[in-house]
């Protein structure tokens, strides 16, 4: 190089190490716009970007619209994407992959990369379990992803509405069928379910605590209750740090349309119940009315619960905004979005998504 | 005792134990260690001689304190002076770093490549494409239609902001 300083001429795996260091998605595709060597020597798919800070997806007008609407607050920006590829099904989103649901086909949809994989389909386990002909047995109603289907090993689990004896099934990217997890006295229905080690948490409406584990489909009851009142509120299992303890437990209840939150309860392995926790460190809960995902954001303030608080301005206009709850103390403040963001007025329900480049 | 010979031949004396955080000196060394004086010379032509008193000086300040990385069990205060001192370091112009990257890299000096990188991507940190490329003098040598289609059709959101 003799003193010719020259940017563009870096070898392509240095260029490489560098992109290493940088930790968010839109910095990374603005590295690849720089120059045709950098953008040759870099991969459009980067694998060592950490989770993403969550947009909000905005709700859709109804099930045909195909435009995905997203605000992300940490940089005051909305994007919108068309995806008449979306239009009339079911979605639901997992570590920045949607999974969509049309009659009884099911796949996995990144709306950033375009890219797509197939779920085994609902009919296959309709015929195994065949009692009324032609009828649909199975609706999803909530799934979740072990990590990003991109990466190896990736479980996916899934909640259907059903008539048979079990509620929760799980399958991996390329099998052909879904795999049950039985109820254990096949009558106590679940009020939600988290992924935490590869391990799936439950919890039914009895309040007790069911890990199945999805290597050895073997399954543990706890008998331990969490402190809640059933007829107002409700709880939303959550990840757990991956550190410290188990899966977290928020409990909610809703007011005039407004989530309120009441507690956040850590599971202990070690004393086998649920213990009120006011402090999670550097990380952060994104709450929606699906889903809580857990996340430890560079320049996000921690040991809060982030979530939708918008609200219409006037028979046109809607506000989006996000409320902060600090764990510490409970105290809640407005997150400020800027003056300008408005959107055409909506209905239903607003939740997080991580975007993801893979 | 070590000599190193710039690109423009001028000549830098480094104690063998100070220059052996290079693991590209330290196995030339390895090699040629009982034999004459004259081959403990070692020519680094791809780098000029601003970077090798820069490469030193880092080498310096980490040789005072070998163990304590190696084992990473410095003491909290030490550790943060050390931080301020590579801060101050690493803050210089983006031509320098370009230099300092290629000179860890040639020389295989692992912290310092890690923390050159790391201010380039500071540098780089929330800036357009468009900055970057301004910053660092690259031309973009895009052609016409990768700029206005291929490259903003592939990750258009980065560019937009819809409701604003």
């Amino acid at each position: 190089m003799h003193g010719r300083r020259d940017w563009a001429n870096l070898p392509p795996d240095l260029i490489t190490l560098i992109s290493e260091k940088i930790s968010t998605n839109t910095m990374y595709v603005h590295l690849r716009a720089v120059c045709k060597g950098w953008r040759s020597s870099l991969t459009p798919h980067p694998r060592h970007l950490p989770r993403q800070s969550p947009w909000l997806l905005l709700p859709r007008l109804n099930v045909h619209d195909f435009r995905l609407r997203f605000y992300n607050p940490s940089l005051c920006k909305s994007y919108q994407f068309n995806l008449p590829y979306l239009s009339g099904k079911y979605i639901y989103n997992s570590y920045g992959w949607f999974v969509l649901n049309h009659g009884y086909r099911v796949s996995l949809f990144n709306p950033i990369t375009r890219n797509s994989f197939d779920l085994p389909s609902l009919d296959a386990m309709s015929k195994s379990e065949r009692a009324v002909p032609d009828v649909q047995h199975y609706c999803l109603q909530k799934v979740l992803l072990s990590c990003n289907p991109s990466e190896p090993d990736c479980f996916v689990v899934a909640w259907f509405l059903s008539w048979s004896d079990w509620e929760l099934g799980f399958c991996r990217i390329g099998d052909t069928h879904w795999t049950g997890l039985k109820k254990r006295d096949g009558c106590t229905n679940l009020l939600d379910f988290t992924f935490h080690r590869n391990s799936v948490y439950t919890v039914n409406c009895k309040r007790e605590v069911s890990v199945y584990d999805l290597q050895s489909l073997t399954v543990w009851t706890y008998p331990s209750k969490i402190i809640y009142n059933p007829n107002y509120q409700r709880i939303n299992l959550v990840e757990g740090d991956g550190e410290s303890g188990g899966p977290l437990v928020v409990s909610t209840y809703e007011c005039h349309g407004k989530i309120n939150i009441t507690n956040v309860y850590k599971w202990c392995d070690s004393q086998q119940q649920w213990c009120l926790v006011m402090d999670i460190g550097k990380r952060a809960l994104f709450l929606d009315r699906f889903n809580c995902t857990n996340l430890q954001l560079e320049g996000t303030q921690g040991n809060a619960i982030y979530y939708d608080a918008s609200c219409p301005l006037d028979l046109n206009v809607f506000r989006v905004s996000i409320n902060r709850v600090f764990l510490k103390n409970g105290s809640v403040l407005q997150h400020n979005l800027g003056p300008s963001v408005v959107f055409p007025t909506i209905c239903g329900w607003f939740s997080w998504f991580t975007p993801s480049l893979i | 005792m070590i000599t190193l010979i710039s690109s423009d031949k001028r000549k830098f004396h480094v104690l063998e134990e100070v220059a052996n955080q290079s693991l590209t000196i330290r196995d030339v060394i390895e090699d040629r260690r009982g034999r004459r004086r004259a081959d403990r010379i070692i020519l680094v032509t791809n780098i000029n001689s601003k970077i090798p008193e820069k490469v030193i000086v880092y080498w310096l300040r980490h040789f005072l304190m070998p163990e304590e990385i190696a084992h990473a069990s410095m003491s909290h205060k030490k550790a943060e002076k050390l931080k301020k001192w590579e801060a101050k370091f690493f803050d210089t112009d983006i031509d320098t770093l370009n230099d300092l990257i290629l000179a860890a890299d040639s020389l295989d000096i692992p912290s310092l490549f890690d923390g050159a990188c790391e201010k380039v991507s500071d540098i780089l940190k929330n800036r357009s494409a468009e900055e970057v490329g301004e910053i660092s003098k690259i031309e973009n040598e895009f052609t016409h239609e990768e700029e206005e289609e291929e490259i903003p059709s592939e990750n258009a959101w980065v560019w937009r902001n819809e409701f604003a």
